[in-house]
């Protein structure tokens, strides 16, 4: 049977303090420009709930971009990224189709432009100053430490929480 | 007049236009930016100095349509790390001094993205207006609807009239009052205070400009760029004072000022209280929801959101409070319940008032009430003594909408001494009308000479130097005679000035710096990223020199304007009485020799030693040829 692994990017937005950095390194590393408008990678402000917020592709399975567009202009690449080609209307069904707002309309051309993992570097997370980024294969040793200690936790509580009833 | 445009055209880092306003008669003009004029005044600070300088008249009156309110970009705004900084520009109100404000926030980027470098707003529109910007469509659109909405409200208005995700500034009741110390609020809760910018916009019937951009920021050297980028990241990743600045955020300095007895407690009468319940950790712990928030581009984020959970008032909500916001609103008037700091912070930001100068006005009222020489009578029945947090919160309203004292109030300091009269005058704690900031003078005595020789009046931004938080690096220059420590000082000086002229943050790249090597060494990146952006070849000592232009020329603007020698004084207290602590012993000694400090800075910046005029022949050396030939004829009146 053959099946490939990929890498995926991994979002973890509490450490996320909207400085726009990602930005900065998409649109610089792809167009050779700082455009914002050009990022594929986007940080959302909200100020009344003192919120950041970051969308990006994530690679995810289902890839519901692909069935939402209607003239079939995504087409699945085997490092999880999608490709978007010249055919797209600018509908814009993927982008609310996506669970993370993945595909974002580019201002000037005629097409959405989506992550493309800088080719298995992403300059986003190499740049990214807090660590909100992460580009794994899903096993982070430290966060995942953490999760056991919290499941753990959880446990015993429920656990003493049952002996406590009897 | 000023060659500011060309036909050349600067591409790389500037967006390489100007965009002329005139609300009087509707028109807008979008010019090409000179290069020459670029490279010789660099960007935010000095633009607006050159600007001012060349079309203002010597008798302009700060709120007539004749003034000028400039937004004005850097070179690096946008392309460096923490560099979501703008520069405000006009003639102040308030101290009738060159005026200017830096804010950060996201409108600086906003603006170059849409393609401009510098807006010029001149003129009076006949009703209320506000302007919008969408890359080259510029609009002037009637406000009707937003006159009299208080600044949080008019975002959410002007964003949903015009864009949901347009940047906006602009000005609350007491701008459209013209409170002398109206500031320019930029996004719910960064402002451009100081000096009143914002009575200037109210004068104009200018409610907002509201700004989208989408267009790109060209770099002419993206790898090199890119380099220098990353190794600014990376010194702040490694530098513990700007480690501070992201864990604690600006509030750090409340402590930190407490131990150098540097608070400006009760109008300056003492020098450290006890701050236990209002320290920058417990507003951490208590009310800080979510940890930490930035401008644009900034890795330091040092903004804390802060919220009020239980009690009078519940579910307020502010993006701060800064520390200085903190040190006026508190001890400054004797206040120390963090409840009602943050409540009248957002309070006053909301009503689009400054807060540094608003509760300082409030302060000097209450000294002067301590000491009997004005009465309840005087200030509308209230009972000002300190600490009476209910009079304050009225009072912020009153001077918002110039009623009853507070019309007395919102003219400033100088206009509070006019009505107390001339036995108030030795309690008013300011610098040609501008109060003192929240580091009381007497316990930096070098240091603190930024206070006596800002162009703005006491102004704490004129040399931001090395964090004292690192270590004892101001206590080492005050051991210096004058004339050498004087020296650091202007290094400090034109430090500053370069973060302000390009435009980047003066905390992140000044003040948040271990040492003075960290200091240089990131602003050595910065000029890499300049020259990667514009294609210049600039040498450090090059942006020196334009530093040395710039400060120069912000003097010649106030001498032109009248002001002399004499206006570069402290109040009296400083020099009179040592700075006590309200708690224990300790005391800062008053200024003994600030005659000879002021001598040697005005010799190492080229100014007239008797008049405080700056010298011709230092001006022509700086290529600043017309403002010379003025400089002569100023320096014959004298």
């Amino acid at each position: 049977m053959a099946f490939t692994v990929h890498k995926t990017l991994t979002i973890r937005s509490e450490k996320c303090t909207g400085c726009r950095t990602c930005e900065a390194a998409c649109s610089s590393s792809h167009y050779g420009v700082l455009d914002f408008g050009k990022s594929r990678i986007r940080m959302i402000r909200n100020d009344d709930a003192g919120l950041d917020v970051v969308t990006v592709c994530v690679q995810c399975d289902e890839k519901p971009c692909i069935e939402a567009c209607p003239v079939d202009a995504i087409t699945a690449n085997d490092d999880g990224t999608v490709a978007i080609s010249a055919e797209c209307t600018r509908c814009g069904r993927c982008k609310r189709a996506c669970p993370y707002s993945g595909p974002q309309p580019d201002p000037k051309g005629d097409s959405y432009i989506v992550c493309d993992l800088c080719g298995g570097t992403p300059a986003c997370v190499e740049w990214c100053p807090f660590e909100v980024l992460e580009f794994s294969d899903g096993y982070n040793s430290e966060e995942d430490a953490k999760l056991r200690r919290l499941v753990e936790e959880i446990e015993t509580n429920n656990k003493k929480a049952l002996s406590m009833k009897a | 007049m000023a060659n500011i445009e060309s036909d050349s055209f600067l591409r790389g880092a500037y967006a390489g236009y100007i965009l002329d306003i005139d609300l009087s008669n509707r028109a807008v003009e979008k010019k090409k930016l000179n290069p020459d004029f670029a490279r010789l005044h660099i960007g935010g600070k000095g633009f607006v100095a050159r600007i001012l300088y060349d079309e203002l008249s010597a008798d302009v009156d700060p709120v007539s349509p004749e003034n000028l309110l400039l937004f004005a970009n850097g070179p690096l705004t946008g392309i460096a790390p923490a560099s979501g900084r703008m520069t405000v520009g006009f003639r102040s109100p308030l101290t009738k001094t060159h005026g200017y404000n830096s804010v950060g926030g996201e409108f600086g980027l906003e603006l170059k993205s849409a393609g401009y470098d510098i807006i010029i707003v001149r003129g009076r529109s006949s009703t209320p207006a506000y302007i919008t910007l969408y890359d080259e469509k510029v609009e002037i659109r009637d406000a009707g609807f937003l006159w009299g909405m208080d600044t949080h409200e008019t975002i959410k208005a002007v964003r949903k009239d015009f864009d949901r995700s347009a940047q906006v500034a602009c000005i609350g009741p007491a701008g459209e009052y013209l409170v002398y110390h109206a500031g320019i609020c930029i996004n719910p809760d960064r402002y451009a205070a100081q000096g009143g910018s914002g009575a200037v916009m109210g004068s104009k019937n200018l409610k907002a400009i509201a700004v989208v951009g989408t267009q790109e920021i060209r770099i002419k050297d993206v790898q090199t760029w890119a380099h220098h980028y990353r190794k600014i990241l990376e010194t702040y990743l490694n530098d513990p004072t700007t480690q501070t600045g992201r864990i604690i955020g600006s509030n750090f300095l409340a402590e930190h000022h407490n131990k150098k007895n540097a608070l400006v407690v009760k109008n300056l009468q003492y020098g450290s209280t006890d701050i236990s319940e209002c320290n920058g950790e417990v507003l951490n712990e208590r009310y800080v929801k979510r940890n930490r928030s930035g401008c644009s581009l900034c890795p330091i984020a040092c903004q804390r959101s802060s919220y009020i959970g239980k009690g009078k008032h519940a579910g307020i909500h502010n993006n701060g409070p800064e520390y200085s916001s903190v040190a006026h609103l508190g001890w400054r008037i004797g206040i120390k319940n963090l409840d009602n700091i943050i409540y009248n912070c957002t309070l006053g930001d909301r009503l689009g008032l400054d807060l540094e100068n608003t509760p300082c006005v409030i302060g000097f009222a209450m000294e002067c009430y301590q000491r009997k020489i004005i009465s309840k009578e005087d200030v509308d029945g209230y009972d000002l003594v300190w600490g009476n947090e209910k009079a304050v919160t009225e009072l912020l309203e009153k001077i918002a909408y110039r009623k009853g004292i507070g019309d007395v109030f919102a003219n400033g300091i100088l206009g509070a001494i006019d009505h107390f009269g001339p036995e108030s005058e030795p309690y008013a704690m300011h610098v040609k009308g501008n109060d003192l900031p929240p580091n009381e003078p007497r316990s930096g005595k070098t240091y603190n000479m930024r206070y006596a020789i800002a162009p703005r009046g006491a102004d704490h931004l004129q040399a931001a130097g090395v964090s004292r938080s690192a270590g004892s690096f101001v206590a080492n220059i005050d051991d210096l005679p004058p004339q050498e420590s004087m020296k650091w000082f202007k290094r400090l000086e034109q430090a500053s000035m370069l973060v302000n002229l390009l435009n980047v943050c003066n905390w992140a790249y000044n003040s948040y710096s271990s040492t003075f090597e960290i200091l240089e060494e990131k602003h050595d990146h910065l000029r890499e990223i300049l020259n990667a952006g514009t294609g210049w070849n600039l040498t450090m000592d090059d942006l020196r020199e334009a530093a040395d232009r710039n400060i120069i020329l912000e003097r010649a603007i106030n001498a032109k304007y009248g002001f002399t020698r004499n206006d570069d004084y402290f109040p009296k207290r400083m020099y009179e009485e040592p700075c006590l602590s309200e708690i224990d012993d300790r005391m800062n000694n008053p200024y003994t020799d600030f005659d000879e400090r002021l001598d040697w800075y005005y010799v190492y910046t080229g100014v007239d030693v008797e008049t405080g005029v700056p010298l011709p022949e230092k001006l022509h050396g700086l290529g600043l040829h017309h403002v010379a030939e003025d400089m002569e004829k100023v320096k014959g009146v004298k």
